[in-house]
């Protein structure tokens, strides 16, 4: 009797606990539409196309968003190549422990924390792009775009690495046995075999670029504009979660201020949500 | 006897992974245009062996062959050999059919589409007659642009043989061609090896006496590291003259 009573308290310990986090994940973004839904339903196209933010008098989040979009094409432009390459060699040419150690240093980086990297981007990286490009200072959407490169360099890396190298066995020796060259059994078979994944790899990456705040907040410069021209990557910018950093500590959790950076976090949230679910989606989908 | 006339000769052949020797000092001549099937114990290197031809051990860390390996008349383990067009020569078919994520008529036309892109407007036709060799080309006419793995699996195997046909090897490679198949299925195969050997030499690994019998002129078995006997498939069936040899047959009874 008192065995069945002690898993019934289990059984229902358990489930509450559970229902409490999936309630907090709901709450969460209940909480978020709750906040910030309103402002955007309200203020619309004027929010979203608005070149500029003034707080108590008007709020445009253009230039957040561009500057988001911006930093982050960039960064895939930077890191994706390079990235591939090193996914390439370290699947195909190292032998199983190297790689496991190539492997190993990847996801160390990738656990790095944000700030540690924006200390290295103020330190060095935005005095080399002053220096080299001879600006006033470093702090442009060209450094962000950099640093941001590098932070999601071994995403990108070691998960593509994951989906080459986990073309079946069976596929490379059939295609060797009809004569293909390695270099034309990774072109025909392991990349078409790997593209989901990398597919994958790349929008989780882009999800991690532009939720990251303090890196990206330390070398952007903060300027709320579009740059004049819009190309010029060598202006200071602002990107949506380098601005929620900045100002939330401003506003007091109330007031109009507060429901326009609420309206930016949930734009930033189903942005990050999107992504990562898709990329999680076609990593996990191509390995069945 | 012309040695010239044997499209695969070993001799003196040592075959090592590592300083592990998988055979010591083995010679032997396949008969052309005829089924060699080679038997013997699982782990003697039957595999080892097979993949020697054409070359496709070299992918595996710590191989290494000494003596002469003659196939279609060159020493395949000398400096100058180019394996991949060996390799189009020697066909082989696994034990596992493998066919790639693409659509049937990619799939014949996978290896020769890329080592062969001048040929392209042949490549109908060659997969005709690929196909037909194989005896799927009734099946699948109509539905050349399905997926290859909408196919059953006998006819996955008979589609990866007609990809590895149509480079026009003159030597097959066979590696337990049907152990992953249904008993109809294996038939088919079995079929198409009798109907092969007149242009092809055939070496096929099989673990199945009554395969063996059904489709080999002649039968080594292997074991320990040698070639323990050799000679027309029925004498070495029957009536083998090693122990070794019997005690396997028996094994299956």
């Amino acid at each position: 009797m008192s065995r069945f009573a002690d898993i019934d308290f289990f059984h229902w310990a358990t489930f509450a606990m559970a229902l409490l986090s999936m309630t907090l994940g709901v709450g969460i973004v209940a909480y978020l539409f709750w906040e910030g839904g309103p402002f955007i339903w309200n203020h619309g196209a004027q929010f979203l196309m608005g070149l500029d933010w003034f707080p108590d008098e008007e709020y445009g989040a253009a230039p957040m968003i561009f500057g988001s979009a911006a930093v982050t094409f960039l960064a895939l432009v930077f890191s994706t190549p390079l990235a591939l390459a090193s996914a390439i060699y370290t699947s195909e040419f190292l032998d199983p422990r190297q790689r496991l150690t190539v492997k190993g240093i990847m996801e160390i980086l990738a656990g790095v924390p944000g700030i540690v990297y924006g200390l290295l981007g103020v330190s060095l990286l935005s005095v080399w792009i002053r220096d080299v490009f001879n600006l006033v200072d470093g702090y442009t959407l060209l450094s962000a775009s950099f640093l941001l490169a590098i932070m999601i360099l071994p995403t990108i890396m070691t998960l593509s690495e994951d989906a080459i190298h986990s073309t079946p066995a069976e596929y490379r020796q059939a295609a060797s046995g009809l004569g293909l060259s390695k270099m034309e059994i990774l072109f025909s078979v392991a990349l078409p075999h790997a593209t989901p994944g990398i597919a994958g790899a790349i929008l989780l990456a882009i999800g991690r670029a532009m939720g990251e705040t303090i890196a990206v907040m330390l070398v952007i410069g903060g300027l709320d504009r579009v740059p004049e021209p819009w190309y010029d990557v060598f202006s200071s910018g602002q990107s949506i979660a380098s601005k929620l950093g900045r100002e939330a500590a401003e506003t007091l959790g109330f007031g109009e201020h507060w429901s326009a950076l609420m309206a930016l976090a949930l734009i930033l949230f189903f942005l990050v949500m999107f992504l990562t679910a898709f990329g999680n989606w076609l990593i996990k989908g191509f390995r069945k | 006897m012309n040695e010239n006339q044997f499209d695969i000769r070993i001799e003196n052949t040592s075959l090592y992974y590592g300083s592990a020797s998988v055979f010591k000092q083995i010679t032997h001549y396949f008969a052309s245009k005829a089924v060699t099937s080679v038997i013997g114990p699982s782990g003697t290197g039957k595999s080892t062996l097979l993949r020697t031809f054409n070359r496709m051990n070299d992918r595996i860390e710590g191989f290494r062959a000494t003596g002469d390996v003659w196939v279609g008349g060159q020493n395949i383990y000398e400096e100058d050999i180019d394996v991949y067009a060996l390799r189009q020569s020697v066909g082989i078919v696994f034990q596992k059919p493998c066919v790639f994520p693409k659509s049937i008529y990619e799939n014949v036309i996978f290896g020769i589409k890329r080592l062969q892109p001048e040929r392209k407007k042949e490549f109908a036709d060659l997969t005709e007659q690929a196909l037909r060799k194989v005896s799927l080309w009734t099946e699948v006419k109509d539905r050349l642009n399905e997926p290859g793995l909408s196919l059953s699996q006998g006819q996955q195997q008979r589609l990866a043989l007609a990809r590895t046909l149509i480079s026009k090897p003159d030597i097959l490679l066979m590696d337990e061609p049907t152990s992953s198949l249904d008993p109809r299925s294996a038939r088919a195969i079995e079929d198409l090896i009798l109907s092969l050997k007149e242009n092809h030499t055939i070496v096929l690994v099989t673990h199945n006496i009554g395969q063996a019998k059904r489709v080999s002129d002649e039968t080594i078995f292997v074991c320990n590291g040698e070639i323990c006997e050799s000679g027309p498939a029925e004498k070495l069936l029957e009536n083998p003259c090693c122990q070794e040899t019997r005690d396997y047959l028996n094994q299956g009874r």
